[in-house]
């Protein structure tokens, strides 16, 4: 496994939990776009209910034998089971956070209809946990020591604009994938007319977060090869709000595409409607980049 | 079988992984908690609507009444039609229709009037069950 991972037990079980995080968000973001699955959280009886975590508790063992989202494999029976009760409490944790965040539940949500919208919204999250150690796993064996070698600055700065472009087309390409799935739609508009302003500033950070999480925090994929990456998304922050413009510009393109915004629409409705399709495609762009 | 090919680790969990696991044991459980609890307590309050109204507002000559329907009852009501209607000289009538309103939850919506709505008599006219 990686190195740099075992200097603090702390540090460990923070990345073992991001990653999970992360996972969660990579598999869940379409799903929580899917008016579908929360209404059918609106009339999910209780039995129903504990069926759905049975199940989601199920597929998180079946997928923690092959993979989990710790970096040390889990190989005990009580680990497996423990592992995966942690996973089933991120896949919980993430769906309602993600939930409030873009209004589906809030304080005038009665209870029942609030669990049910939440352990509905769960069920992919918790598929997300399960296989996110084995969509994005680590891979830092490859490329140990293979970019630094140059010393001529003409070679250096020709590497970085070509890290720089490679990286923007990767979060290009991963939003493309996202927002052209979600663009068209009603979620947008749905999700999007009810949300405040200050609302809509959460959704950004809470994007710009999940972005950062998935790239830099979670320890996956080619993360370490990516700190060493040459170009001008070098720092992870500067990334990580480059890669977040270029997701909100794919996600303005696709939804004047998809005609939900047009030339003659108030400004409002673009930064909102943009906004909120930001999210998933941020996420999408963020994928895009682990890929390369 | 996958499992015989990785290396077990049986290294002893570590303060921070003991932590992480009884969070997360008690979010868990606290979820099928909540969810037996409302399994078992007897929630059989059919759907039951409540309208509030809210204040009313004048554009262009037209009256704007918000309402707040609030469902009391266990059940969701789906397509729930609320019904305004001012009497007088020239009777009128406003309806709106929510698509859902699940249990124990309110939604707000507008009915608009071309007369001063105060008196106006608001119900519910008609529900599906989903």
């Amino acid at each position: 496994m990686t190195n740099g991972n075992r200097d603090s037990p702390w540090r460990t079980e923070l990345d073992d939990l991001l990653r999970g995080v992360a996972g969660a968000f990579l598999f869940g973001a379409p799903f929580l776009y899917t008016m579908e699955v929360w209404w059918k959280g609106n009339f999910t009886s209780p039995p129903r209910m504990l069926l759905f975590v049975a199940l989601a508790y199920a597929s998180l063992v079946v997928l923690d034998l092959q993979g989990g989202f710790r970096a040390e494999q889990s190989r005990t029976w009580p680990r497996v089971f423990a592992d995966s009760v942690e996973a089933l409490a991120i896949a919980l944790v993430t769906a309602t956070l993600s939930l409030i965040l873009i209004g589906i539940i809030g304080f005038e949500t009665g209870l029942e209809t609030a669990m049910g919208r939440i352990i509905a919204e769960a069920l992919p999250f918790s598929i997300g946990v399960g296989i996110a150690n084995h969509v994005l796993r680590n891979s830092d064996q490859n490329d140990a020591g293979s970019k630094s070698s140059s010393s001529d600055p003409g070679e250096h700065l020709w590497h970085a604009w070509r890290g720089t472009l490679a990286d923007a087309g990767a979060t290009t390409l991963g939003a493309v994938i996202i927002a052209a799935s979600i663009a068209p739609t009603d979620e947008i508009p749905m999700i999007a007319s009810g949300l405040s302003s200050s609302r809509l500033l959460l959704i950004i950070a809470g994007s710009i977060l999940i972005s950062y999480i998935i790239v830099f925090e979670a320890n996956f994929g080619a993360q370490h090869r990516r700190k060493s990456h040459q170009g001008f998304f070098q720092s992870p922050i500067s990334e990580t709000l480059a890669s977040y413009l270029i997701s909100l510009l794919i996600a303005g393109v696709m939804l004047s595409l998809f005609q939900l915004l047009r030339l003659e629409d108030p400004l409002s409705q673009w930064v909102s409607y943009t906004i909120v399709l930001g999210l998933p495609a941020t996420i999408g762009g963020a994928a895009g980049r682990l890929a390369i | 079988m996958t499992k015989k090919k990785v290396t077990t680790i049986v290294t002893p969990r570590t303060n921070a992984e003991w932590i992480s696991l009884i969070v997360s044991i008690c979010l868990v459980a606290g979820v099928v908690g909540v969810v037996v609890v409302m399994w078992l307590s007897p929630a059989s309050n059919p759907t039951r609507f409540r309208i509030e109204r809210g204040a009313v507002r004048i554009e262009a000559g037209h009256y704007y009444l918000p309402v707040t329907v609030t469902n009391d009852g266990d059940a969701t009501g789906a397509q729930v039609t609320i019904e305004g209607k001012v009497r007088g000289s020239a009777e009128q009538v406003s309806t709106t229709t929510f698509d859902f309103i699940p249990a124990h939850s309110s939604v707000e919506g507008v009915l608009v009037f071309n007369t001063e709505p105060g008196s106006a008599e608001l119900r519910v006219v008609s529900y599906q069950q989903p």
